[in-house]
C-alpha cells in the first residue's frame, strides 16, 4: 500500500512534502512547519469568515441560543459519539477528541 | 473458513448536569458502560473468533463564565480488562465582536496503560501518552447561521500496538508463484501459505496527527430544525490521510421530544507501512514496521444514525442507534463489516 489517492495528494504534498510518495523533493517537513501551515490556513479562513459578517443584535439571538444551535453540540452526546467513531476510524480530532479507552474492535 | 463480521456495542449511560450561569457555565458527571460483542479479525490468527468485553467510563466536567471568558476543566477515567485510561482536559473560550465571534483553545493529556487479558501487569504492561491541543473559531454569519473552524494537533508517544495482534509473513517467491497461478491470498487460504513464525505487530512509537475541520450550522425556520454539515481533513506522520463528511438535523417534536438523524462518510488512505501482506525474501529480514490493524488500512465507511431524546421535568432520556458499514479496500482478512452501535441513557439536569 502507501499509494495516496489523487484526492488526497494535494494535502499530503502541502503538509508533508518531504515524506511524499508522489515525488516531492523537499527535505523532510518538521512538525513545527506543518503546524504553522495549518494555522496559516486556519487564520486565512477565520479572516475570510469574519470579514463577511455583520453584527447580530441581541434581539436577533433567540435562534442562536437554542441548544440545537450550540456550535460544539451537547458535550455528553458528542464525547460518547466521538469515542465510538474514533475507535473505528484512523483519524481523530476536529470536532471532539477521541476520548480514552480502547473499545477498538 | 469464514468468521461472522458483525459488531454490536450497547452503552447504557447515567448522567447529571447543573447549569451554574447563563453563559455556558455548568458542572456535570456521567457514568457509561460499553458492552462490546464482536468477531475480531485482529485475533483471528489466534483462533479467537468472537469475544465480549465491558468498558466502564466515569467523566466529571466543570466550566464557569468570567465575563467574556469561559474556562473549563474535565477528567475522564476509562477501564477495560486490558486497558486503563486517564484523561485531563483544560479549555478556554472568549467571545469577541459582541458575541458574534468566539475563539477557543484547549489542551488535553491522556495517560493510557495497556495490558493483556489473563497476563499479570508485572509481566506485561505498556504505556501511552497523548497530548492534544486545539484551537477553534466560531463566527455568526446571520441570526440563523454560524460556522466553526477547528484545528487539532495531537502527539502520541508510547505503545500503540495491540498485544494480541500477530502479523503473517509470507515468502516472496511463493507469493509470486501464487500470483502466477491467479491465486489470491485471503482469509480462507492465507494460513496455508504463511511462514511458520508469527511476529507481533510493530508500529512507530510516536505519531503526530493533524485535523482541520469546518462546520456549518443553520436553523431553518421553514422546517423548524437545525441543519449541520461538517467536513474534516486529517493527516498524520504515519502517512495516513482522510476525508470525513457528516450531516445532521436536530428537530424538536413538540416540547418533550427531540429527534436527531445523522449520516457520516469517512474515507482514508492506508499508513505508509501498511501492506496487505508482508513478503520477505529472507526470513531474517522481517519488516520492522508491520500491522494488520484495520484502522491503518485504506477503507471507506458509511454510518447512518438517529438519536431520540425525551424530556420531562429535569430528566432527559435518550436512545441512539447507528449502523456502520465499512468496505476495506486492501485487507487480507476482511473485505467489509457491519457494526450496530446502540446507546441509551438517562440524565438529570438540575
Amino acid at each position: 500500500m502507501g499509494d495516496i489517492p489523487m484526492s488526497l495528494k494535494f494535502m499530503h504534498d502541502f503538509f508533508m512534502p518531504g515524506n511524499s510518495p508522489t515525488g516531492g523533493t523537499c527535505p523532510p517537513t518538521s512538525p513545527g512547519t506543518i503546524a504553522v501551515r495549518v494555522l496559516a490556513v486556519m487564520a486565512m479562513l477565520g479572516l475570510a469568515l469574519a470579514s463577511g459578517c455583520t453584527r447580530t443584535k441581541p434581539y436577533q439571538r433567540g435562534t442562536l441560543a437554542k441548544p440545537e444551535m450550540a456550535p460544539d453540540g451537547d458535550a455528553h452526546r458528542e464525547a460518547l459519539r466521538n469515542h465510538v467513531l474514533s475507535t473505528r476510524e484512523g483519524a481523530v480530532g476536529g470536532f471532539g477528541g477521541g476520548g480514552g479507552g480502547c473499545g477498538c474492535n | 473458513m469464514s468468521i461472522p463480521t458483525n459488531v454490536s456495542v450497547v452503552s447504557p449511560q447515567v448522567g447529571a448536569r447543573h447549569a451554574i450561569d447563563e453563559d455556558g457555565g455548568e458542572v456535570s458527571a456521567r457514568v457509561v458502560l460499553d458492552a462490546i460483542t464482536a468477531a475480531s479479525v485482529d485475533v483471528v490468527s489466534n483462533a479467537t473468533y468472537r469475544f465480549s468485553e465491558l468498558r466502564e467510563e466515569v467523566n466529571v466536567a466543570g466550566s464557569k463564565s468570567f465575563g467574556d471568558f469561559l474556562p473549563s476543566l474535565s477528567y475522564r477515567f476509562s477501564n477495560e480488562p486490558d486497558y486503563v485510561s486517564h484523561g485531563f482536559t483544560a479549555g478556554l473560550s472568549k467571545d469577541l465582536a459582541g458575541g458574534d465571534s468566539t475563539i477557543s483553545g484547549g489542551y488535553s493529556l491522556v495517560l493510557d496503560t495497556v495490558g493483556r487479558t489473563g497476563t499479570p501487569s508485572s509481566v506485561f504492561s505498556e504505556s501511552l501518552q497523548s497530548h492534544s491541543t486545539e484551537i477553534g473559531l466560531t463566527q455568526v454569519l446571520t441570526p440563523n447561521t454560524l460556522v466553526r473552524a477547528v484545528y487539532t494537533l495531537t502527539f502520541q508517544d508510547g505503545y500503540m500496538e495491540k498485544p494480541y495482534r500477530s502479523v503473517p509473513i509470507f515468502d516472496a517467491v511463493a507469493l509470486q508463484q501464487l500470483k502466477d497461478n491467479n491465486v489470491q491470498l485471503n482469509l480462507d487460504n492465507f494460513d496455508l501459505h504463511r511462514l511458520p513464525f508469527k511476529p507481533t505487530e510493530e508500529v512507530p512509537d510516536t505519531r503526530l496527527r493533524h485535523a482541520a475541520a469546518l462546520r456549518g450550522l443553520h436553523f431553518s425556520d421553514s422546517i423548524d430544525a437545525s441543519l449541520r454539515l461538517d467536513y474534516r481533513l486529517y493527516g498524520d506522520s504515519w502517512g495516513l490521510f482522510a476525508h470525513t463528511v457528516e450531516t445532521a438535523m436536530v428537530k424538536n417534536l413538540g416540547k418533550s421530544l427531540r429527534i436527531n438523524p445523522w449520516a457520516r462518510l469517512h474515507y482514508q488512505s492506508g499508513a505508509d507501512f501498511w501492506r496487505r501482506q508482508y513478503a520477505v525474501n529472507d526470513v531474517n529480514a522481517v519488516p520492522s514496521l508491520r500491522t494488520t490493524d484495520k484502522s491503518l488500512s485504506p477503507y471507506w465507511q458509511g454510518t447512518l444514525g438517529a438519536r431520540l431524546e425525551y424530556f420531562w421535568g429535569g430528566w432527559q432520556a435518550y436512545v441512539q442507534s447507528a449502523g456502520m458499514y465499512t468496505s476495506f479496500l486492501d485487507h487480507l482478512y476482511i473485505t467489509s463489516r457491519f457494526a450496530l452501535i446502540s446507546q441509551a441513557g438517562l440524565r438529570w439536569n438540575f
